[in-house]
C-alpha cells in the first residue's frame, strides 16, 4: 500500500488562499493550505462541509467562478499554475490534471452522447480521428466497466443510472492518462453499494493509468478505505495531514480525534455513546484570526483565540503534521478519547440502562402487515390513462414494541420513505394494514386520523427544508399546538420544548435561517414532540447533518426516548447509524424486507447475500481494518420498481441466484438463526462479512 | 456550480430573504429606489396639476394648437385641450388600470396556481388547458373583439377594461406558482404540516403561498408594465377607454397625424407613457434582484 | 419522439376546438341585424319580417346548433361570407394572409437570430460595454408600446426623405399601388416597404428575446456540466459553441412559440400605423362595421396559426433535446 516512498511530488501547494466577493461580503472560503502529491499516491482531503476542501482543488485546476481571488502558489512540475494564461491552463486541465465532480447527474450534457462528450476529451489533447477517438471512448468505457460499451457510447446521459454516469465521468477524467485526477466527493450522491463500485472502479482506473489520486470527502472510512495519505480541513485551513495510519490511529489535532469520536462506526455494537463537538464552525465571512476550532475545542487556552493560527508543525514522525498549540502528542486509544476531547453537551446525560418495558400492554404499538403500495403511472396526455405501476411497497409487513427503536434501512429505491409516509397516510397505501395501538389506521376517515396524529409525529431529513422558511421558531413549534386546538398556554410550552430539546427559549422569535443545521434539527424534534407523541417517525433525520453534528443529535433522541419512553422507527440507508440507535433492524429491497431481527444479530450474522453486500460495502474508519475486510461488490443497479424482478427481487444482483429464485418469492422466516430472512439460500457469512463487534481498537 | 456555493456558504446562506435583507438590498439597487420615487412622485403630482397650472383635463381654452409654454407646458391641441394637463390624467388612468389589472391576475395566477400545485392530477390539468390557451393566446384581438361587444353595458369605462384586462393575464403568473409549488410541496415542511393534520386551506394559504411570494411580487409589477401596454394599445386603436375620459394610448392615436407639425402632441405624451413603463420595469428588474438568490454573486 | 409527438398533437386539439368556440361565441352574440330589427320593428307586421330575416340567418336556432352549422361549414372550407361587400371570408382571408405573413416572417426571422445573437454575446461578456449598452437598449424597447415606435419610426422615415430629398423609405401601405415592375422589381419594392414597419417589431421583440436569452446562456454557463467541459481542457470558445449554446438554445424555441400572440397582437397595430392592407386592416373594419362573418373568420384563422406554431415549436423542442426525443 505505501509503495510511494521518495517518489517524484507532482504538485505543490503552498499558502491557498481563495476569498469570494458577494452581496454579503467576502467569504475566505480558503485561508492558507498546503499540500503535496506524489507520483502514484492516493491523498484525501476530509473535512466537514465548508472546510474549504472543495475550493482547494477548484483553485487547483483554475475552476472558479470570476468572482473569486486566488493567491498563493501551486505548482504542477515545478510549473506556477497561478496567473498561468488560460490558454496553457487549457492545455494542463483534463491531459495533466483531471477532474471528477460530485454530482453525476448534472455535471454530464444533457444533450451530447456519453461517448462523444468523452471522445471530446480525447480530441482537445490528442491529435486523433473523430473515428478513432470514439474507439478510444468506447475503450475507457469498457475499462470503467460499462456493460456493452459500444452501445452506451450512442446513449445520452439520462439513458444511464447514477453509477454509469459517475463512471462515464472517470472514463472522461483518465481519458489523457493524467498525473493527478482530482475527485471532488465523488460517491457522496450515489447509495452505498453503487459507492463501493465507483471506489473500486476509481482505483482500477487509477493504476490502469498510472496517476495520482486526490479525493475529497466528508467521509472518514471512505477515506480510510482508499487514501494513503490524508489532510483534514477545518475552516478553510489544514489541520492535520500524514498518512492514513498515524492519523487515524494517533490523531494529534483535537479536531480529527473529536470527528474520530463522534462518528458511529459499523463495527460497534449499540450502547456507545458518541462524543458530540458542539457548536458548529466558524462563519467565513470573518474567521476568528486566532485557532478556528478553539471556540469548539475543551484543550483550548487563551493562547488559542487570541495568537494567530497555528501553523502546521511535525511531531514525532517526520510525514505527521499538525496545526495545533496543543497537540494530543501522546496516543490515546479511541475509547478513552469521549472522556478527553471535545466538550460534552450541557445535558446531563440518562444513563444507558436498557428501558424498562411496559409489561401491561403486551403486543406491538405499531403492527404493519402486508402493506402494499402502488404508483400509478399514468399517461402525460389530459386523459391521463393509466399505464402500469410503480411498485414502490410490496407486502411489507413489521412490528415496533412499545419503547424500542426499529431501524429501517435500505438504499434509494428500496421504498423505505414510501412505507414511513404510508403508515403516517401522508401517501395513502394501497392495501394493507397499519395497527397502532390496536387502531386499524387505514381505515380512519381524515379527521379520525387527524387525532390519531397527535401520537404518532414524523421529524424529517433536510433540516433546511423541514422548517418552513417564512415562520418563526416560536410559530413552527406552536403549530401542532394551533391544528390541535391544544388550550393550554402554548408560549410556555414551547419555551419548554425548546429547552429540552437544547436551545435557549428566548430564540423563539428567531426564523429558522439564523440556526445551523444541527439546531434546525433540533427544532424539527420540538415540533414533533409538542403533542406528546408515542411513536416518532424519523425520515433520515441525521443524513443531512455532518459527522460532528450528527453524533448529538443522535444522543438527544436516545435521551428523549429514555426519558418518555419513546417508540422510534428509525429510516435511514447509514447502516453504522442504525446501528448505534436501533434495538431491531429490517433491511429492505427493491419493496420487501429481506432481512429483520435484533440488530446485534442481523450485523454480525447476516444471512441474505444482499445484507452481506450491504455490510460490505460500508467504509470503516479504520485504515488498518479496512485492508483486511473482505470486499463483496454487487454488480449493476438496483432494478426498476416499475418492472420489477419475478420471484426474488435481489435475484438480479445475486451471485447465489438459482432457477427456483426466479419462479417463487422466498418468504421471510427464520432458517434456525434467531432472526428473520427472505433467501432461498440463507447462509451465515463467517467472518469479515459479518461485522463482530471489534475486540481492539486498532 | 450550486455545490460549490454551497461549500463556500454553508453556514451563512439564507435560503430565503427575509424580508428586511430583501428592503436593504432593494435599497442598494439604485436605479430601482429612483424608478419607485419618480412613479410615486408622479402619481401623486397628477392630483396637483390644476393648481399648479392652471388646467385641468376637461377644459377647452382659447389657445389652440399651441407649442409648449409656461402657460401650457406641454402646449395644446387643435380644439384647446391643455396637453399637459390630458397626459397627466392619462398618467393617472394608466396607473389605476395597471394597477387593478396586477391585482385581478396577481390574486387568480396566485390561488390558481398553488391549487394546480398542491391538488395535481385532474384540476392541474383542468387549469392547465387553460392557462395553456390563455398563454398563446393573441390577447389584443381577442379583447379589441370584447370592447366591440361590451360596449353597450359599459364596457369602456376605466373600471371594465381593467377587470377584462385582468381576467386575461393571470396565466403566466399562475404557470410560475404552479411549478414553484411542485418543487416546494416536495419540500419536508409541507409534508411535516400534514403530518400534523393541517387541512388543504391551511396548508395552501399558511406554507405554500408565502413561499412563493417572491416570484408574485416580481411577476405583479412584470403584469403592471404589461396592463399598462394593453391598455393604451387599446385605447390607440379606439377599442379602450373612451372619451371623455383620457388615456395616453388615445393621446397618442390623436397626436401621431400631425407629429410633424405639432410634435408635442404625438412625442409628449409618448415620453410620459414610456418613462412610466421605464419606472415599473425599473422597480421589478430590482425587485428581482432583491428577491432572486441566484443573482446573489453578482459583484 | 414519436409518443411525444402524438401527446403533442392530442393536446393541440382540445386546444384548436376552444379556439374555434371562442372565436364562434365571442362574436356570435351579436346582432348582424340589429338596425332593420329596430326599422322593421316600426312598421306593422315587421314582427313576421323579422322571423323571416333570422330564419333565413339561422338566427333563430339555439346558439349550440349555431355553432354546430358554423363547424360544419368550416369543415367544408366555407366560413360564410362578408356582409359589407359579399365577398367571401376565405377569399378575404387568402388576400391578407400572405400580406401580413411576409412581415411576421420577418419579425421572427430577424427577432430570434439578433436576440440570439445578442443574448449569447451578452451573457458571455456579462457587465462589459456591450452588456451594458445591449441592456440599456432592451429595456428602453422593452417600455415602448409598438403603437408608439411604429409611428415614431414613420415620422423619422417622413422627416428623412424631406432632409434626403428622394423617396427612401416607405411609409405608407404594403407595397405601391399599381406597380408594373417584374418580379424582382415587386420583390424589391416590398422590402423598400416591409423595412420600417419590420424594424418597428423587431425592435421590440428584440428587447424581450435578447433579454431571455441572455439569462438562458447564463443558467447554462453556471451549470455543472460546462463546469465539466472546462475541466477537461476544452477551448472556453469551444465550450461556448458545443456545450453552453445548444442547451442555452432550447428554451428559445418554446419561448417564441409562447410569444407568438403577443406578436399577432403587436402586427395588427403595426398595420395601422403604416396603413397596411393586411389581416390587421382587415380585423379593424370588420370590427367597426360588425361584420360577423369576417371577424369569426379571422379569430380562427389566426388562432389555428397560433395553435399550429406551438406545435410546431413543441416539435422541434423534442428533436432538439434528446431527453423528449426517447420520452
Amino acid at each position: 500500500m505505501t509503495e510511494h516512498n521518495d517518489a517524484t511530488e507532482i504538485l505543490r501547494v503552498r499558502d491557498l488562499r481563495v476569498d469570494f466577493s458577494t452581496t454579503d461580503g467576502v467569504v475566505q472560503a480558503v485561508r492558507g493550505v498546503d499540500f503535496e502529491v506524489a507520483a502514484g499516491e492516493v491523498l484525501a482531503i476530509a473535512g466537514e462541509s465548508g472546510a474549504g476542501k472543495s475550493v482547494s482543488v477548484m483553485a487547483t485546476m483554475g475552476l472558479l467562478p470570476s468572482n473569486a481571488k486566488v493567491s498563493g502558489s501551486i505548482r504542477y512540475r515545478g510549473q506556477e499554475l497561478l496567473g498561468m494564461p488560460e490558454k496553457s491552463l487549457e492545455c494542463l486541465r483534463g491531459s495533466a490534471l483531471s477532474m471528477v465532480f460530485q454530482d453525476p447527474m448534472t455535471s454530464l450534457n444533457p444533450v451530447m452522447a456519453v461517448g462523444a462528450q468523452i471522445a471530446e476529451a480525447v480530441r482537445v489533447h490528442q491529435r486523433l480521428k473523430r473515428q478513432q477517438a470514439t474507439q478510444r471512448a468506447t475503450e475507457l468505457l469498457d475499462l470503467v466497466g460499462i456493460a456493452d460499451a459500444k452501445r452506451s457510447v450512442h446513449s445520452f446521459p439520462h439513458e444511464l443510472s447514477g453509477g454509469m454516469r459517475q463512471r462515464a465521468m472517470i472514463a472522461m477524467a483518465i481519458a489523457n492518462n493524467p498525473d493527478v485526477l482530482i475527485a471532488d466527493e465523488p460517491t457522496t450522491a450515489l447509495d452505498v453499494t453503487i459507492q463501493a463500485q465507483i471506489l473500486d472502479v476509481l482505483e482500477r482506473a487509477r493504476q490502469a493509468v498510472g496517476s495520482a489520486l486526490v479525493l475529497i470527502t466528508h467521509d472518514l472510512g471512505v477515506v480510510a478505505r482508499t487514501a494513503h495519505r490524508l489532510l483534514v480541513m477545518y475552516a478553510g485551513r489544514g489541520a492535520e495531514s500524514g498518512s492514513v495510519d498515524e492519523v487515524f490511529s494517533r490523531p494529534n489535532h483535537p479536531y480529527t480525534a473529536g470527528l474520530l469520536a463522534a462518528i458511529p462506526r459499523l463495527d460497534t455494537p449499540r450502547g456507545q455513546r458518541l462524543v458530540p463537538i458542539e457548536g458548529s464552525p466558524p462563519s467565513m465571512l470573518s474567521p476568528p484570526s486566532g485557532c478556528a476550532f478553539a471556540p469548539r475545542c475543551s484543550r483550548a487556552t487563551e493562547t488559542c483565540a487570541q495568537d494567530p493560527s497555528p501553523v502546521p508543525a511535525t511531531g514525532a514522525s517526520p510525514t505527521h503534521r499538525c496545526a495545533c498549540h496543543h497537540p494530543l502528542s501522546e496516543w490515546q486509544p479511541l475509547g478513552s478519547l469521549a472522556a478527553s476531547n471535545g466538550k460534552r453537551t450541557g445535558e446531563e446525560l440518562a444513563p444507558l440502562a436498557p428501558v424498562e418495558h411496559e409489561t401491561e400492554q403486551p403486543g406491538p404499538i405499531l403492527a404493519v402487515s402486508d402493506l402494499v403500495k402502488h404508483f400509478p403511472i399514468t399517461s402525460r396526455s389530459p386523459l391521463r390513462r393509466v399505464r402500469g405501476a410503480i411498485s414502490a411497497v410490496s407486502g411489507v409487513s413489521l412490528r415496533i414494541d412499545k419503547g424500542d427503536t426499529l431501524g429501517l434501512v435500505g438504499e434509494s429505491g428500496s421504498g423505505k420513505s414510501t412505507l414511513a409516509r404510508c403508515i403516517l397516510r401522508l401517501i395513502e397505501p394501497t392495501s394493507g394494514s397499519v395497527k397502532f395501538n390496536g387502531t386499524e389506521l387505514t381505515e380512519l376517515t381524515r379527521k379520525q386520523m387527524r387525532q390519531q396524529r397527535r401520537f404518532l409525529q414524523v421529524v424529517f431529513q433536510d433540516p433546511m427544508a423541514s422548517l418552513d422558511p417564512r415562520m418563526t421558531v416560536a410559530s413552527i413549534i406552536a403549530e401542532p399546538l394551533k391544528i390541535h386546538r391544544v388550550k393550554n398556554d402554548s408560549s410556555s410550552r414551547v419555551e419548554e420544548l425548546l429547552e429540552l430539546v437544547g436551545l435557549y427559549p428566548q430564540h423563539g422569535n428567531r426564523y429558522p435561517h439564523e440556526f445551523s443545521g444541527g439546531q434546525r434539527q433540533r427544532i424539527g424534534i420540538a415540533r414533533a414532540l409538542a403533542l406528546r407523541p408515542e411513536v416518532l417517525i424519523l425520515d433520515e433525520p441525521v443524513s443531512a447533518l455532518d459527522v460532528s453534528i450528527q453524533a448529538g443529535i443522535l444522543n438527544l433522541l436516545e435521551d428523549l426516548q429514555h426519558q418518555f419512553g419513546l417508540t422510534y422507527l428509525f429510516v435511514a440507508h447509514d447502516l453504522s447509524v442504525v446501528r448505534h440507535i436501533s434495538d431491531h433492524v429490517a433491511v429492505m429491497y427493491l419493496g420487501r424486507i429481506v432481512e429483520a431481527g435484533r440488530s446485534d444479530q442481523v450485523y454480525t450474522t447476516p444471512a441474505h447475500p444482499y445484507t452481506q453486500a450491504l455490510l460490505s460495502a460500508v467504509p470503516i474508519p479504520d485504515p488498518q481494518r479496512e485492508r483486511h475486510r473482505q470486499r463483496i461488490l454487487l454488480h449493476g443497479d438496483i432494478a426498476s420498481p416499475a418492472n420489477p424482478p419475478s420471484g426474488c427481487r435481489f435475484r438480479t444482483r445475486c451471485a447465489k441466484a438459482e432457477p427456483i429464485c426466479a419462479e417463487t418469492q422466498p418468504p421471510l422466516s427464520d432458517p434456525g438463526i434467531g432472526h428473520e430472512v427472505a433467501c432461498h439460500f440463507p447462509e451465515v457469512l463467517v467472518g469479515d462479512g459479518g461485522l463482530e463487534p471489534s475486540t481492539s481498537a486498532v | 456550480m450550486t455545490d460549490l456555493g454551497s461549500d463556500i456558504s454553508a453556514h451563512q446562506v439564507v435560503v430565503r430573504a427575509q424580508w428586511r435583507t430583501v428592503l436593504r438590498r432593494f435599497g442598494s439597487h439604485r436605479l430601482a429606489v429612483t424608478a419607485l420615487l419618480l412613479a410615486i412622485i408622479g402619481y401623486a403630482f397628477t392630483y396637483f396639476v390644476e393648481p399648479l397650472t392652471g388646467w385641468n383635463y376637461k377644459q377647452l381654452s382659447a389657445d389652440l394648437s399651441q407649442g409648449p409654454s409656461s402657460a401650457h407646458w406641454f402646449g395644446t391641441d387643435t380644439i384647446g385641450h391643455d396637453m399637459f394637463a390630458q397626459s397627466m390624467r392619462g398618467l393617472r388612468v394608466s396607473i389605476h388600470v395597471s394597477i387593478v389589472v396586477a391585482a385581478i391576475a396577481t390574486l387568480l395566477g396566485t390561488v390558481l396556481g398553488a391549487v394546480q400545485g398542491w391538488f395535481r392530477g385532474r384540476v392541474d390539468a383542468g387549469v392547465g388547458v387553460l392557462v395553456d390557451f390563455l398563454l398563446i393566446l393573441p390577447l389584443l384581438p381577442v379583447l379589441m373583439v370584447l370592447a366591440t361587444r361590451t360596449r353597450a353595458i359599459g364596457g369602456s369605462s376605466l373600471m371594465f377594461v381593467a377587470v377584462v384586462i385582468g381576467l386575461f393575464l393571470w396565466a403566466p403568473l399562475a404557470r410560475v406558482v404552479r411549478g414553484e409549488v411542485f418543487a416546494i410541496r416536495e419540500k419536508e415542511y409541507i409534508e411535516a404540516a400534514a403530518a400534523l393534520g393541517a387541512s388543504n386551506t391551511r396548508i395552501i394559504f399558511r406554507h405554500l403561498i408565502p413561499n412563493v411570494m417572491s416570484s408574485v411580487i416580481v411577476y405583479a409589477t412584470l403584469t403592471v408594465a404589461t396592463a399598462i401596454l394593453v391598455e393604451t394599445a387599446l385605447a390607440f386603436l379606439g377599442f379602450g377607454i373612451q372619451p371623455p375620459e383620457v388615456s395616453l394610448g388615445a393621446l397618442v392615436d390623436e397626436g401621431r397625424d400631425s407629429a410633424r407639425t405639432r410634435w408635442w402632441l404625438f412625442y409628449l405624451p409618448g415620453a410620459v407613457l414610456i418613462s412610466l413603463v421605464l419606472c415599473v420595469n425599473f422597480v421589478g428588474d430590482g425587485l428581482r434582484d432583491a428577491l432572486d438568490p441566484r443573482q446573489r454573486k453578482r459583484p | 419522439m414519436l409518443a411525444y409527438a402524438t401527446r403533442k398533437l392530442l393536446i393541440s386539439v382540445p386546444v384548436l376546438f376552444l379556439a374555434t368556440l371562442v372565436a364562434f361565441l365571442l362574436v356570435a352574440t351579436v346582432d348582424p341585424i340589429a338596425e332593420q330589427r329596430v326599422f322593421l320593428l316600426s312598421q306593422p307586421g315587421g314582427a313576421e319580417q323579422v322571423a323571416r330575416l333570422e330564419a333565413s340567418l339561422g338566427l333563430d336556432k339555439p346558439l349550440l346548433e349555431r355553432y354546430g352549422i358554423w363547424l360544419g361549414e368550416l369543415l367544408r372550407g366555407d366560413l360564410g361570407t362578408s356582409t359589407e361587400n359579399g365577398r367571401a371570408v376565405t377569399s378575404l382571408l387568402a388576400e391578407a394572409i400572405p400580406v401580413t405573413m411576409r412581415l411576421v416572417v420577418a419579425a421572427t426571422v430577424f427577432s430570434v437570430v439578433f436576440g440570439v445573437a445578442v443574448g449569447v454575446l451578452s451573457a458571455v461578456r456579462k457587465y462589459t460595454l456591450f452588456d451594458n449598452t445591449t441592456t440599456f437598449f432592451a429595456f428602453l424597447f422593452f417600455a415602448m408600446p409598438v403603437f408608439w415606435l411604429g409611428a415614431v419610426l414613420k415620422d423619422l422615415g417622413i422627416r428623412f426623405n424631406d432632409w434626403w430629398g428622394r423617396r427612401i423609405f416607405f411609409t405608407i401601405g404594403e407595397q405601391s399601388p399599381r406597380l408594373d415592375a417584374d418580379f424582382w422589381g415587386t420583390w424589391a419594392d416590398r422590402i423598400g416597404h416591409i423595412f420600417l414597419p419590420a424594424l418597428t417589431l423587431i425592435l421590440i421583440q428584440l428587447a424581450a428575446t435578447s433579454r431571455f436569452q441572455r439569462s438562458a446562456m447564463l443558467d447554462v454557463l453556471e451549470s455543472d456540466y460546462i463546469r465539466t467541459a472546462r475541466a477537461k481542457g476544452v477551448p472556453q470558445r469551444k465550450v461556448i459553441t458545443r456545450h453552453a449554446l445548444r442547451n442555452a438554445l432550447l428554451p428559445i424555441v418554446s419561448y417564441t412559440g409562447l410569444t407568438f400572440g403577443t406578436l399577432i397582437g403587436g402586427t395588427v397595430v403595426t398595420e395601422v400605423v403604416f396603413n397596411w392592407q393586411g389581416m390587421g386592416q382587415l380585423f379593424l373594419d370588420s370590427l367597426l362595421d360588425g361584420d360577423v362573418a369576417v371577424t369569426q373568420g379571422w379569430l380562427l384563422a389566426v388562432g389555428v396559426s397560433v395553435v399550429l406554431v406551438n406545435l410546431c415549436t413543441d416539435l422541434l423542442y423534442g428533436l432538439l433535446d434528446p431527453r423528449v426525443r426517447y420520452d
